[in-house]
């Protein structure tokens, strides 16, 4: 299936965009997306990154659907 | 639970006051603001420009979570937690925290409660601009 993710912070520099998207084996879940992406982008990896899945934290083990919202979330910096 | 929180992600120029009469109340005894203000100064080098960048409807929903937490775990009666996005300049205020209770120790610490969360866990994120380049806050291990 093809995951849609949105991007912020520091990983809009890495992959150059707001949103990305890629093919990927079914089922899959957080944990091996994580995987994936600190494969894929070696500079994401050090960063210790979360995804959320429909604007909530997801745990590893979540598996992912196609029609859902996922983000790609870099360590936050607000306050 | 709904009129004891007031949750804001905004462009617009937060305002203390708003905070403050939200959670004014004549049963309470004490109210804690906390202000947070751009500093000039950041790794020994002059910040020119700060912008906050957020997802903003999970930023919302988590600042929600943070006040409805704060609601049950201390004795208090009201919390705003209000936060900009986009460009701030030095003393602009990026974030401001308004909690009332009948005593003020529970605000004091549920005040500190919120504050200290939202920089964990709220998708915000702060770029510091100075004269030669801008970094991402929190993301260079």
């Amino acid at each position: 299936m093809i995951v849609k993710l949105l991007v912020f912070g520091i990983f809009t520099d890495i992959f150059g965009a707001n949103q990305v998207g890629f093919e990927l084996p079914t089922p899959i879940n957080i944990g091996q997306l994580k995987a994936f992406i600190a494969k894929k982008f070696p500079q994401t990896e050090a960063l210790n990154f979360a995804i959320a899945v429909d604007e909530t934290y997801a745990d590893d083990d979540l598996i992912i659907n196609e029609n859902q919202i996922i983000a790609l979330i870099p360590p936050v910096s607000g306050g | 639970m709904k009129n004891k929180i007031s949750v804001l992600v905004t462009s617009e120029k937060l305002n203390i006051q708003t905070c403050y009469d939200f959670v004014k109340d004549d049963s309470c005894g004490g109210i804690t603001l906390f202000v947070g203000t751009v500093r000039n100064e950041s790794y020994q080098k002059k910040v020119t420009l700060l912008n906050f960048s957020t997802y903003k409807a999970m930023a919302v929903k988590e600042l929600n979570n943070i006040a409805v937490q704060a609601l049950a775990d201390f004795t208090i009666l009201k919390i705003a937690i209000h936060h900009a996005e986009g460009d701030l300049k030095i003393g602009d205020i990026p974030v401001i925290i308004a909690v009332s209770a009948p005593h003020r120790d529970a605000a004091f610490k549920a005040c500190q409660f919120a504050i200290d969360t939202l920089k964990k866990s709220v998708p915000i994120w702060k770029k510091e601009h100075f004269n030669d380049g801008a970094i991402w806050v929190n993301a260079h291990p």
